[in-house]
């Protein structure tokens, strides 16, 4: 059942810069299975959606950018292919929604015809199918009264009703991967509520993975069934939502949990910080990017880097010299730190 | 007021019926449109506390912020602060008042001019005020940049050398340099990142308790409002439709809309029992008028009265009100 | 202490600042040729008594309408004047009065601009003005004022100057409008500064590069249309040398003395595209937007191309 539909291996993403090639992504490996959804977390600059953009090969390789290592897609290396077959996988195979959804559409065509142009562009079909079925895409993605909203124009509809729009967009070859780029973070929560619960619906009614790029941990815990941490342009944990949460294993995606205000957890309590700000990409540190900040770190973070590897007892990878000794800290630690969230876990399990 | 919690606690502010309307294009029209931004707004904000106020884009809350430090003009109502009515000061005497009331702005990128050093945006205040002379300014200024966590040499760094996280400390420093009593925070944190912002939430914490400031904390994440506020006011539509202290607003959400809202907001927890997101309306545009209840086009409850009548708030416990005829 | 430091380190980011501002001015190829070519003019200009090997309004009778020799570089016109030294003077003469009545205009209109996007009212007041000088010709407006006022040296730079300040008053308007609208602008209200603290300290500086790119621009135009008005005889008065008038003296003896009217011609020329390509060059450097356009593009074929894929060649 879990067939992988695409899988990075070492992918590294350089842009050129007028002194040197920056690696925004050094080494990304993760892999989506079918029907899955997979979470991408991580502060601005880490690498997250340079990533999502390197899948499609966004970026222009003869001016800014260089990719190495494996994107495989259906047993193809999407790095491999010429343009031209690339731009067959785009739109096709897999698409992509992105964050701000008024700059992604073309303010001078009703939307409707929007979405009949990526139909057929790929897709033998004639131009009253693609509209029947236009139709029935935007009835899909929740539009109301989907016969007049065809010919309106993408500043005609709220920021809600876009997205939907490039949701339906997303879908019209019915592509087997979608990569929602921070798919709500331009939109309020009552809207992002409409826009997670309608993807986490497609991903069901579909069968259709998802790749979620997003840096609120929230919707995270609501929709996705794996999660891939990521500091610096690389990966430092992944794991199984469930466990991520319950035992978060590398500091920095420790960190992560404790430094958000919770709704549910208790009042009052302050938040858990570490200090120091974000290195920049070409003031690495030595040995572990995390060491600057990490409040485990010893000799060996300093001076030479970890691999993602297996931690003993869990599914998860963990890209920590100390995993195994966290492991134990953080159950005593986190048990005062996030008590009122600990107790929910604790209770939800039960019941 | 109507409610009018309890006569211990000092009243710093005071906001009375306040009313602040816009001209705006119409979208497919050429006809100009009335916005109303704010609209019958009441609230008192005690000394010492924090009070938040939330809602969506589009709910009015900046508008209100930007109108009590007569940043906008009101239209109609009255702000006292101190019992002074700042609405019927001429900007002459205004420039006394702005000294005890700043703000800290939602943008750290774009609220410091890209041209002049840090410490110089610091001492501008005090420029401004007459205050000190330049060595005592930029002592002053040498000593917030302590308070807010960085060090003398970003005394002489540009804007455009810091992080947002360091900037957001900036603009909180430029806004207590002149140790004002209160602070309107439009939105302080929500360009930041997640261990940023908890950073600068337990700065802002730790700043209130040193400098005895009060906080007006503007914000649409409901989590970090629910996190620092003391009370809560929600907005709806340029209205506030509810209003009570944190621990009771988020226990007992009284107004259909807060119910909504809460229930939005995801839970960092995959164990929690998922729900089935049903809500499909959305804010309506604000050039639309509506009759009776403002939130009766998407709320679930409402009856022939509330697309009639315009709710009176309604008392839910003494710091707690929600305005809806069925509260 | 403290204040030293400050300015030391203001110093180095001043240096730092200026590296790389020199480093761009010196791929900047326009900017070379025009720096190059304005130093040169302004040589010129500085030194026209000295470099002139006679003086402009020495009337040598016997050698009338000389062509170009060892004695008199460029040759002589019609009343045995060395035509060298007139050149020389004559863009002397024109660089002043270019330079004057630019610095003029620049200063006016950066007022104008300034208190207009401040001030609705004013706003609507001296933009409407503005619009009403703008709606004229340049020339013959120009013309028009120099009628009214007399022909002198001293009114042609202050006609000059009116003729332009519409222009600087609405590049510095619509940059200063961009400006105000900017947060830190309004969080200095928040501060409590005056607006004339605000308008001058924090609004002004962002409206330079387009003042500078402007003036320039204007500097030029007042070259051109000096020139004109000298030619046409509303300049310059007669015996004071300038480009123009040479030019208008020259065309009468066109097909016997070609140097009378090629040489101020060539000088005219220069001095103009001197002036031109320095703005341009300006323009690029300090201006970043034109520079970074053709990237933007590339990126929003690219991400429209995405979704829309196939349709590349239709949709932009």
């Amino acid at each position: 059942m879990t067939k992988p539909i695409l899988e990075i291996k070492e992918l590294k993403t350089s842009f050129k810069a007028y002194n040197g090639l920056l690696p925004a992504v050094d080494g990304v490996s993760l892999t989506v299975n079918e029907g899955e959804i997979v979470g991408v977390v991580g502060e601005s600059g880490c690498g997250k959606s340079v990533t999502a953009q390197s899948i499609l090969r966004l970026f222009d390789e003869r001016k800014e950018v260089k990719y190495e290592g494996e994107i495989s897609y259906g047993g193809v290396n999407l790095l491999s292919l010429k343009a031209k077959q690339m731009s067959s996988i785009r739109g096709n195979d897999i698409s992509m929604i992105f964050q701000d959804p008024l700059t992604s559409l073309n303010p001078v065509y009703p939307i409707g015809e929007q979405i009949v142009e990526a139909m057929l562009a790929h897709q033998r079909i004639s131009k009253k199918q693609a509209m029947q079925r236009a139709i029935e895409l935007l009835q899909l993605t929740g539009i109301p009264s989907p016969q007049e909203r065809y010919h309106q124009y993408p500043h005609q509809l709220s920021g809600g009703m876009r997205q939907r729009v490039m949701i339906a967009i997303a879908l019209a070859c019915r592509p087997k991967l979608l990569i929602a780029d921070e798919p709500t973070t331009a939109l309020d929560v009552t809207i992002q509520a409409q826009i997670m619960s309608l993807l986490a619906r497609l991903n069901k009614q579909l069968n259709m993975s998802i790749l979620l790029i997003t840096h609120d941990l929230g919707i995270v815990a609501e929709t996705c069934h794996k999660v891939v941490v990521m500091y610096l342009g690389q990966v430092v944990e992944t794991a199984s939502v469930q466990e991520l949460f319950q035992s978060p294993r590398h500091p920095y995606t420790q960190a992560l949990l404790q430094a958000m205000p919770r709704i549910d957890s208790e009042r009052g309590k302050p938040l858990t910080v570490i200090e120091g700000s974000l290195p920049t990409l070409n003031q690495l540190p030595q040995g572990c990017r995390f060491v600057s900040r990490c409040s485990y770190a010893t000799e060996k973070c300093h001076s030479a880097s970890p691999i993602l590897k297996p931690v003993e007892g869990v599914q998860a990878l963990v890209r920590c010299w100390n995993a195994d000794l966290i492991k134990i800290e953080s159950r005593s630690q986190g048990q005062q730190a996030r008590s009122g969230g600990e107790d929910h876990v604790i209770q939800s399990v039960q019941s | 007021m109507l409610f009018n919690p309890s006569n211990r606690r000092k009243p710093l502010l005071q906001v009375e019926n306040l009313h602040k309307s816009y001209w705006s294009k119409a979208k497919n029209s050429f006809k100009k449109a009335r916005v109303r931004a704010i609209r019958d707004v009441s609230f008192t904000i005690f000394a010492g506390e924090t009070y938040g106020l939330v809602g969506e884009s589009g709910c009015g809350k900046s508008t209100l912020g930007k109108t009590l430090l007569r940043l906008t003009e009101q239209d109609s109502g009255s702000i006292l602060y101190e019992g002074n009515d700042l609405a019927k000061l001429s900007s002459k005497q205004l420039r006394h008042y702005r000294k005890e009331l700043q703000m800290v702005f939602q943008d750290p990128y774009s609220s410091l001019n890209p041209r002049i050093v840090v410490g110089e945006a610091l001492e501008e205040p005090l420029h401004v005020h007459r205050i000190g002379t330049p060595q005592e300014r930029t002592e002053r200024a040498m000593d917030m940049l302590a308070a807010v966590g960085l060090k003398r040499e970003h005394y002489y760094s540009l804007p455009h050398q810091l992080s947002g996280g360091q900037r957001q400390r900036i603009g909180l420093a430029r806004a207590l340099i002149v140790h004002p009593k209160l602070v309107v925070c439009d939105e302080p944190v929500s360009a930041l990142d997640v261990i940023i912002q908890a950073q600068i939430i337990q700065l802002l914490k730790r700043l209130q308790h040193d400098m005895n400031l009060t906080y007006l904390f503007i914000s649409h994440d409901i989590s970090v409002v629910r996190h620092i506020s003391d009370r809560i006011g929600v907005m709806y539509l340029g209205r506030l439709v509810e209003e009570g202290d944190t621990e009771s607003l988020f226990q007992q959400p009284t107004h259909p809309y807060t119910k909504l809202l809460l229930s939005a907001v995801p839970v960092p927890d995959p164990f929690a029992v998922k729900k089935e997101w049903q809500q499909e309306g959305e804010l309506p545009s604000p050039l639309e008028k509506i009759a009776g209840c403002s939130f009766h086009t998407r709320c679930p409850y409402a009856t022939e009265r509330c697309r009639l009548e315009e709710p009176e708030p309604k008392r839910v416990n003494e710091e707690h009100w929600a305005a809806c005829h069925y509260a | 202490m403290v204040k030293r430091q400050q300015a030391e380190a203001i110093n180095l980011y001043k240096l730092a600042r200026r590296e790389q501002l020199l480093q761009q001015a010196f791929t900047n190829t326009r900017l070379l040729w025009g720096s190059l070519l304005a130093i040169l003019l302004l040589v010129v200009a500085l030194f026209a008594p000295w470099l002139s090997t006679y003086k402009p309004l020495e009337v040598d009778i016997v050698n009338r309408l000389a062509g170009p020799s060892t004695q008199h570089l460029f040759g002589t016109d019609n009343f045995g004047r060395d035509v060298f030294s007139r050149v020389l003077h004559g863009l002397r003469n024109s660089v002043q009065v270019g330079f004057i009545a630019s610095l003029l205009a620049s200063a006016i209109g950066l007022v104008v601009g300034l208190y207009a996007a401040m001030y609705r009212w004013l706003d609507q007041l001296l933009m409407r003005i503005m619009d009403a000088l703008f709606a004229f010709p340049a020339i013959l407006l120009a013309i028009a004022i120099m009628a009214a006022l007399g022909a002198s040296m001293l009114n042609l730079m202050m006609c000059l100057a009116i003729v332009f300040i519409p222009s600087v008053a609405r590049i510095v308007r619509s940059s200063a409008v961009v400006a105000k609208q900017q947060a830190y602008i309004e969080a200095q209200r928040a501060i409590g500064s005056s607006d004339t603290r605000m308008i001058w300290q924090h609004i002004m500086p962002n409206t330079l590069p387009a003042l500078i790119v402007q003036g320039s621009f204007v500097f030029a135009e007042s070259i051109i249309v000096e020139a004109a008005l000298s030619f046409l005889g509303a300049g310059i008065p007669a015996p004071t040398p300038s480009l123009g008038n040479q030019l208008s003296e020259g065309k009468m003896f066109i097909f016997q003395s070609w140097w009378m009217t090629l040489f101020p011609g060539i000088a005219l020329i220069v001095a103009v595209l001197a002036v031109y390509l320095l703005g341009d060059g300006f323009r690029d450097l300090l201006d970043p937007h034109t520079a970074k356009k053709g990237h933007a593009k590339a990126l929003y074929k690219r991400l429209s191309g995405l979704n829309q894929a196939g349709k590349e060649g239709t949709a932009s």
